[in-house]
Parts: C-alpha cells; sequence; structure tokens
C-alpha cells in the first residue's frame, strides 16, 4: 500500500509559526504589567520563549549545517541556497540590528528619566508631611486621653464603668476600654454593638508603658481602616489603664493611603531601576531574536522551496548528460519555475525520441551491415575493401581461405605491410595496389600466386568507391580462385581427347594388325628366306606398335571411362597388403609399411580403390632403384572436423622436380621415359570420385611422397 | 516489631545525617530551620520551630525600598513504606509576607494563613519574630493519625514568583535570592 504523506503549504507554516510567535511575544509583553492575570505567568512564558528561541536557533543550526554540507558535496542547488539565504539574512539582520540598537538607547534613556532627584525628595516629603498630619493628630488624641485619664483619677472604678459609654461619646472614639494590667478588660464600650470585646495592645505597647505610662500609635483594624490607638494609665498604684481608639476621618486615611501607595511604588522603581532595564532588554532581545529566528527558518523553507525545482533541474541535465532521458521531473508548482521544468520534460521527451529514432536506424544500419557481412562471409569469392588511404577495412573468410592469410590481422594497414610478411603474395598485392591506385573505374586482372599450397589461378576484379559527393573514399576487390575451374576445364578436354582417340584411332588399329598379319601370313611362303624374314620382322613390328598404340589407345579410354562405380565398405589396410602381396614375390625386402590399428573403413569401389594401389606402386616401383625403400603409411586423420583416412607413399627415388610438381596430375606428364603419363591422372581422377584428394608431400627431402585422404566412413 | 523499631531507627539516623548534612552546607544566605517538632494532639499537631533568616544585603535592600518578601513555610508528613514510597498524608503551609511599612516606619509581618499582621520598629526584631513559629495548631483527618511513626519534612520556601516582575528573572541565578531553607526531616512518634 502506497503511503500517502500530508505536506502542509510553506505559506501555512509560516502563517501558523509568526502567529505562534506573536502569540507567545504579545502574551509575554501582557505579562510584563503587574496588574495582569498573566503576570504570575511572566517567568513561565520567559522559558518558554527562551525555549522556542533555543528550538529555532538548534533549527536554523541543523540547516545551516546541512546547507554547509551540501555545498561542501557540492550538491545541485546549494550554491544558489546559500546565496538566497546569506542575502534574506543580511536584509533581515541589518534593519533588525538597527532598530534593536536604538531601541535598547530608547528603552534605557527612558528608565532613567523617570527618575532624579526632585521626584524623589518630593515623595519623601510627601510622605513626611503625610507622618506629621497623622502625628499631629496622634498627640492631640494622646492629650484628649491623658485630659479625661485626669479627670477619671479621683472617681470610683464603678463611677467610671457607669459613665464610659458617655466619656466615649464625650471622645467621639471609636473604642473606650478600661484595662487592668496584662491586657485584661475591666469594661468597655465600642461604637459598634457587635463588638463584644476591645482590641487587646500587643506586648509592645505594654513595653513602652513600662517606660513612658502612655502609649499613642497608628493602627489598622478591619478591613484596613486606619485608627489612633492611645493607651494612658489611669491609676498606677491599681495597675488600671484606658485605652481608646480614635478613628482617622476617611479622607485623611484616603490621602495617606495614597501617598504611602506612592512613595512605595517610587521606592520599589527606585530599587528595581536596573532590573527593569534587564527585563525590558530581555524581553526585547527575546521578541528580536524569536522573530529574527523563525523569519530565518521559515526563509530556509521558502528558499529551499524555491530552488527545488532548479535542483530538480540540475539533476536532469546530470541525468541527461548520464544519457537518460526516460525519467520526467516532478511540475511541484504552477509558476515560471513549473513552466520551465514543463519545457524540460517536453524537450526531454523529444530528445529521448530522436534518440530512439536515431538509435532505431542505428540498428538498421547494424542489421543490413551484418546482413552484408554474413553474406560476404558465404560468398566463396573472397572481397577485401579498402579506405581511401589503401589501408585494409574488410575481408571476409573466404578472402583468408584464398590467400591463406588471416587478413583481419592487417586491418588498419597497407597492403604492402602484408606483402612484408607474406613474400609469396607481393606479386598479387602489387598488382592489386598499382591497380587500385590507378584505376578509376572497375578492373578484372588474373594472376597466379605460387603458394604453399601450390600454384594458384586467381582473378581479382576491383573497383573504387566513391562517396555521394564524388570524393574517393577507398575500394573493394574480389578475389576467386580459378585453379579448380581451370584444372576441371583441363581434365574435361583431356577426357575428350581420350574418347576421341578411342574413337578415332582404336577402330582402325585392329584391321591394321590383321593386315599385317595377314600380309605375314600370305607372303611369307612366296618370299625367299631374307625377304621373308624382314617381312616378318616388318610385320611383328607393325603388329607391336600396333599393340603398343592399343594399349595407349585402352589406357586413354580407361582415364576417359565414365565411372561404374560399386560402392563398398572397404578395408584400406587389407586391400593395401592384398595388392602388396603381388609385388612382395619380387622383392618383399624393399616394402616398409606402417599402419594404425584399428583404421576406420571407407566407402569406395575396390576395383577403382585397386587401380589406385596398383598405379601408386607400380609408380614407385619405376622410380626407384633396386635398393632403395618404399614406404607405404594408413592413419586416421581429422581435417575441418572430418575424419579421413591417409595414404601415403614415399620412394627415395628421383623425385620430382619442381616445376613439374603443379602439373604432375595432369595426362600426359611423365618423369620416366617409358609410360604414357596417364597414371597419376587416373589415380587422381579415382580419388576425386571417391571424394578424397591427392597431392604431393613438398616436404619430403629425398625421392618423392604422395599424400591420398578418403572420407572415413 | 523488631523490624518497624529498626526502620524507625534509621530513619531517625537518616534524618539526623540529613539535617547535619544540610546544616554544614547551608547557603550564606539561607533561611535556617534551628529548631521543630510537632507534638500530636487529639485533633491533629502542634509545630513549634524556630527559624533564623538570614537576609542577604540585597534582600534587606529590597526591603528598605517597600518590596514585599514572601516566605512559606510548609509542612509535610509521610507515611513511611518499606516496599513503595511513602505516602503523603498532610500538605500544611503558612505563607509570610514581610514589608516595611514606610508610612508607620515599621516592619510589618503578615500570616497570610491567619490574616495576623504584626509590626516592629527594628528589623532583627521582626525577622525573629516572622521566625518563631510557636504551637500552630495543624488539624488532621482521622486516618491520618492511625500512623504510630510518621515521617514529618519542614522547609522554608522564599516565593520567587511573588517578587515584582522585573526581578523575577534575576531572582533565578543571583545566589542573593536564594533565601530558601534546606528540608528538615525528622521522625514523629504518637
Amino acid at each position: 500500500m502506497a503511503r500517502s504523506k500530508v505536506k502542509i503549504p510553506i505559506s501555512l507554516l509560516a502563517l501558523i509559526l509568526f502567529g505562534l510567535v506573536l502569540l507567545s511575544l504579545q502574551l509575554m509583553s501582557s505579562a510584563t504589567q503587574e496588574s495582569s492575570r498573566l503576570s504570575q505567568m511572566y517567568s513561565w512564558l520567559l522559558l518558554v520563549n527562551a525555549l522556542g528561541v533555543l528550538a529555532l536557533l538548534v533549527l536554523v543550526g541543523i540547516n545551516s549545517y546541512a546547507l554547509l554540507r551540501q555545498l561542501k558535496k557540492r550538491e545541485a542547488g546549494s550554491r544558489l541556497t546559500t546565496r538566497m539565504v546569506t542575502l534574506f539574512v543580511l536584509l533581515t539582520l541589518i534593519p533588525t540590528a538597527t532598530v534593536y540598537y536604538f531601541s535598547m538607547q530608547f528603552l534605557h534613556k527612558s528608565i532613567d528619566s523617570w527618575f532624579n532627584v526632585e521626584i524623589d525628595r518630593a515623595m519623601e516629603d510627601a510622605l513626611e508631611l503625610s507622618q506629621a498630619s497623622l502625628d499631629d493628630r496622634m498627640r492631640w488624641h494622646l492629650r484628649q486621653t491623658q485630659q479625661m485619664a485626669r479627670n477619671l483619677k479621683n472617681k470610683s472604678q464603678i463611677s467610671i464603668i457607669l459613665d464610659l459609654e458617655r466619656f466615649r461619646t464625650e471622645l467621639g472614639a471609636s473604642e473606650l476600654a478600661l484595662l487592668s494590667r496584662r491586657g485584661r478588660v475591666i469594661a468597655f464600650s465600642s461604637a459598634n454593638p457587635s463588638e463584644i470585646l476591645p482590641s487587646i495592645p500587643v506586648e509592645q505597647i505594654w513595653l513602652q508603658m513600662r517606660k513612658t505610662n502612655d502609649f499613642v500609635g497608628l493602627d489598622t483594624i478591619r478591613d484596613d481602616e486606619w485608627v489612633i490607638q492611645a493607651v494612658v494609665a489611669l491609676k498606677s498604684d491599681q495597675d488600671q489603664y484606658i485605652q481608646v481608639i480614635y478613628p482617622v476621618p476617611l479622607r485623611i486615611a484616603d490621602l495617606a493611603d495614597s501617598v504611602e501607595f506612592a512613595f512605595v511604588r517610587f521606592q520599589e522603581m527606585t530599587f528595581l531601576r536596573n532590573s527593569l532595564k534587564l527585563s525590558f532588554s530581555l524581553v526585547l532581545s527575546l521578541v528580536l531574536l524569536l522573530s529574527l529566528m523563525a523569519a530565518i527558518w521559515v526563509a530556509f523553507l521558502i528558499i529551499r522551496d524555491i530552488v527545488a525545482p532548479v535542483k530538480e533541474l540540475v539533476k536532469g541535465t546530470q541525468a541527461v548528460a548520464e544519457g537518460n532521458y526516460e525519467q520526467p521531473l516532478p511540475v511541484m508548482r504552477q509558476d515560471d519555475l513549473g513552466f520551465l521544468v514543463k519545457s524540460f520534460n517536453e524537450m526531454m521527451s523529444r530528445i529521448a525520441k530522436s534518440r530512439d529514432e536515431a538509435k532505431k536506424a542505428s540498428q538498421e544500419v547494424e542489421n543490413q551491415r551484418a546482413y552484408l557481412e554474413t553474406v560476404l562471409s558465404s560468398l566463396t569469392s573472397g572481397v577485401i575493401s579498402f579506405d581511401a588511404g589503401f589501408k585494409i577495412r574488410t575481408s571476409n573468410q573466404a578472402a583468408n581461405v584464398i590467400l591463406h592469410v588471416q587478413i583481419r590481422r592487417f586491418y588498419g594497414k597497407t597492403l604492402f605491410d602484408l606483402a612484408r610478411e607474406h613474400s609469396n603474395l607481393s606479386e598479387l598485392v602489387l598488382s592489386i595496389q598499382q591497380l587500385l591506385e590507378k584505376s578509376d573505374d572497375v578492373w578484372q586482372q588474373s594472376i597466379t600466386v605460387l603458394g604453399s599450397k601450390g600454384r594458384q589461378e586467381l582473378l581479382c576484379r576491383g573497383t573504387v568507391l566513391y562517396s555521394p559527393e564524388g570524393e574517393r573514399v577507398g575500394g573493394v576487390v574480389v578475389i576467386d580462385d580459378m585453379t579448380d575451374l581451370i584444372q576441371a576445364q583441363k581434365n574435361a578436354a583431356w577426357g575428350e581427347v581420350a574418347r576421341r582417340l578411342a574413337h578415332e584411332i582404336k577402330n582402325p588399329l585392329t584391321p591394321i594388325q590383321l593386315s599385317a598379319e595377314r600380309l605375314q601370313h600370305k607372303l611369307s611362303s612366296d618370299l625367299d628366306e631374307k625377304k621373308a624374314a624382314i617381312l616378318e620382322r616388318s610385320t611383328q613390328t607393325i603388329v607391336n606398335q600396333v599393340d603398343a598404340m592399343k594399349k595407349m589407345v585402352d589406357e586413354f579410354s580407361e582415364y576417359a571411362r565414365a565411372a561404374r562405380q560399386q560402392i563398398e565398405n572397404v578395408d584400406l589396410i587389407a586391400l593395401t597388403k592384398e595388392v602388396l602381396a603381388l609385388y612382395t614375390l619380387q622383392s618383399a625386402e624393399r616394402f616398409v609399411v606402417v599402419f594404425e590399428s584399428p583404421l576406420p573403413k571407407i566407402r569406395a569401389d575396390l576395383v577403382g580403390l585397386r587401380q589406385v594401389i596398383h598405379n601408386l606402386i607400380k609408380n614407385a616401383l619405376e622410380a626407384t632403384a633396386n635398393e632403395e625403400k618404399i614406404t607405404i603409411k594408413l592413419h586416421s586423420i581429422v581435417e575441418h572436423n572430418t575424419n579421413y583416412v591417409q595414404f601415403s607413399i614415399y620412394d627415395e627415388g628421383v623425385g620430382i622436380k619442381p616445376e613439374d610438381m603443379d602439373k604432375i596430375f595432369e595426362p600426359y606428364v611423365t618423369t620416366k621415359e617409358k609410360g604414357t603419363g596417364l597414371g597419376l591422372a587416373i589415380v587422381k581422377k579415382i580419388v576425386e570420385e571417391h571424394g578424397g584428394s591427392i597431392s604431393i608431400d613438398r616436404e619430403v627431402k629425398r625421392g618423392a611422397g604422395f599424400i591420398l585422404k578418403f572420407p572415413a566412413n | 516489631m523488631p523490624v518497624l523499631e529498626k526502620t524507625k531507627q534509621a530513619l531517625f539516623l537518616s534524618g539526623i545525617l540529613l539535617f547535619a548534612s544540610q546544616t554544614l552546607y547551608a547557603g550564606t544566605f539561607n533561611a535556617e530551620i534551628i529548631a521543630a517538632s510537632l507534638e500530636p494532639e487529639e485533633q491533629g499537631y502542634l509545630l513549634n520551630a524556630d527559624i533564623n533568616f538570614k537576609l542577604s544585603p540585597t534582600a534587606i535592600e529590597a526591603i528598605e525600598h517597600s518590596v514585599s518578601l514572601f516566605w512559606i513555610v510548609q509542612l509535610k508528613l509521610y507515611r513511611p513504606r518499606s516496599f513503595f514510597w511513602d505516602k503523603k498524608i498532610l500538605d500544611y503551609s503558612i505563607r509570610y509576607r514581610f514589608r516595611f511599612h514606610a508610612l508607620l516606619n515599621m516592619y510589618q509581618v503578615e500570616n497570610m494563613t491567619t490574616g495576623e499582621i504584626r509590626r516592629f520598629f527594628s528589623l532583627p526584631v521582626a525577622l525573629k519574630a516572622m521566625g518563631r513559629i510557636g504551637d500552630v495548631r495543624i488539624p488532621t483527618k482521622h486516618d491520618e493519625n492511625q500512623s504510630k511513626v510518621l515521617l514529618a519534612t519542614l522547609q522554608v520556601k522564599f516565593d520567587r514568583e511573588a517578587l515584582p516582575l522585573p526581578l523575577r528573572p534575576v531572582a533565578y541565578f543571583d545566589s542573593h535570592w536564594d533565601l530558601s531553607s534546606q528540608i528538615l526531616e525528622w521522625l514523629v512518634q504518637k
């Protein structure tokens, strides 16, 4: 299940943050008023705001650290973000710092202006005035009380108690009490009937009474109501005291309260002067820091939001540089940057499309090239292409086979480099080079090459390659090995000659022979002995020569005879031994047979194969003297993934001259004084009819060697 | 009840040790509880305490400038438990306001819990009077009286939050305003 993430818009987040900051600051500002209920929360608000500043400081710190790391890693968009943040911080800091500095100045000066010596003295004077006024009143009430005490001194306790209410009324007091020592109430009268007990003088009053016999003081009772308390000794010997509570007029009490309140406030403010400065500075600094940090943090968020598409664009361009066009960039906004991202995506899509088309075209070209290569490789003609500098560019397998050279090794090199390593090809290479350089059109030339495998008749056709602009960009040469074709043509010609000889010559020979024998038979009796002897010699010569001619014609007819083969599995070792048995009677010690056992059988015509072995042994015997050895080897070999049975025969005779080697298998080519020159030609014909091959072993130093290969069954 | 006896002894000993350590490390201007006792009676306890209020020069200056200072004498009673935190069964506070009355030229001690106001001409006398807590009756609930041994703690706390606003932040960081006492603990047997 895809995880969905609810993303709060940055503008909303910023608004909420600033709302919270403002609320917190407003609360703190309200809390600075003593009268406010929030004043109880002042310390907490201060702490919360300080923690807020700390939290924002940490956030700004984390953001700055992350930005520095991005900058160090040279991440996309980091430099732009740094520049924007720096600019924002500078733009915010400069006016804020200025306002802060002047606010602090103003604040300190304002607080200082609240206090001066005149106000201080005035406040003290006002208080002293209040105190003096109250002192006068207290002294007056004390005198009143003392006067009453003197009046009551000679009266009995009973009459005092009875007249207590009257005395209180006369004095205008709110309470009058007759007390014994230690505050025991003897009698009391109160203006407030609900009071059942008078106020008892405290220990301190009794202490003073001991010294001065009277006391007057200011006190508060019931809801901070100011009263003057006067205590006077009535009869010292009886330890009786009279306490009178006089109310302070409301107006005077209010004025005194007001003066005292103002004095206390002023005193307090004087004491708090430095603390006030510190406190206001603290609040102002918190306001500044909180606003500044919140602004910087929001700036980080906003700038990150602004830079995000730019970052994506940079990543996109990097991806494009790496060849990745597939990933479209997310369009995060609908403004100019969003439009830019959209355009970029469109551009990428077009590039990707063009690239795909180019790739497809390239693939097609590659397919064409591969097809061409396949065609070329399957051609039996060798093809070599050259660039404008006549350096070899490409070649096919057939070229390697025809020239017996791995041409791939010479790619990028000239034909001269090829000729340098393979001297037998120098004539061919030089001819091609000259033709390529000089000819402007298609050319053709037959060139004979004497290679390691013998003489080759090569037909070379070449043409120059031009660019569409008409510039010469290289050439191509097609080489065909015509050796086999020419050989086949020669063989066909000789076959035709043989057939004609058989037909045209053999037919008259018998009548010639018969006529000669008839002449001998008819005339010998009629002639004298001498003439008869001449006739006999002549007719005998004719008969002999006709026999020789017949034999020759038979051999030709044998050469030209169409193959009438009876194919069967032939054990070549057994056949060789069988044929050799005919010769071993004469010269058994001359033959050396080396064979591998078991040897695969071959599919062959037994008669034809026997003739091959006969011809080769006969040939070897004729080529060697009595003492010289004839070696026959039989082996199985593998060539081009095909199993062959190899029959080779070596003699120690005169050998074959190098100039005869290439035409030794042609009819009428013989190195012997006697012979028709058809023996080896017939051998070659029969071997090839069996799908085999015959070649001269050129590595033989003494005598001659022939190698025959037959496909194994 | 040997286990309970041992517990009581241990508690008493630890109380003495704690008190000794508190006295040793008491700050220069702290309030110091010289002695305290809690005497059980039928409906609760009678608290007696002798507290020495030592004011810093800053605090004296504040009083001279008519700034009111507030202290809270806080008594707590716990029932000791072996395998759990001690259970608090009583939390009783007496709040004092100390100020200089400019009009009367006297130092005023106001017990805000009872409303009693006393005025004195000299500062040491006023402080001494405020520090003498005599026979303050502390009522308790019925079930709180069932325990035989209780742990009592007494502390004098200076109320910084009652100071004028500008002074409050400073008071938390200035040792001159560290006018509270250490906690005194002792065992109360009924």
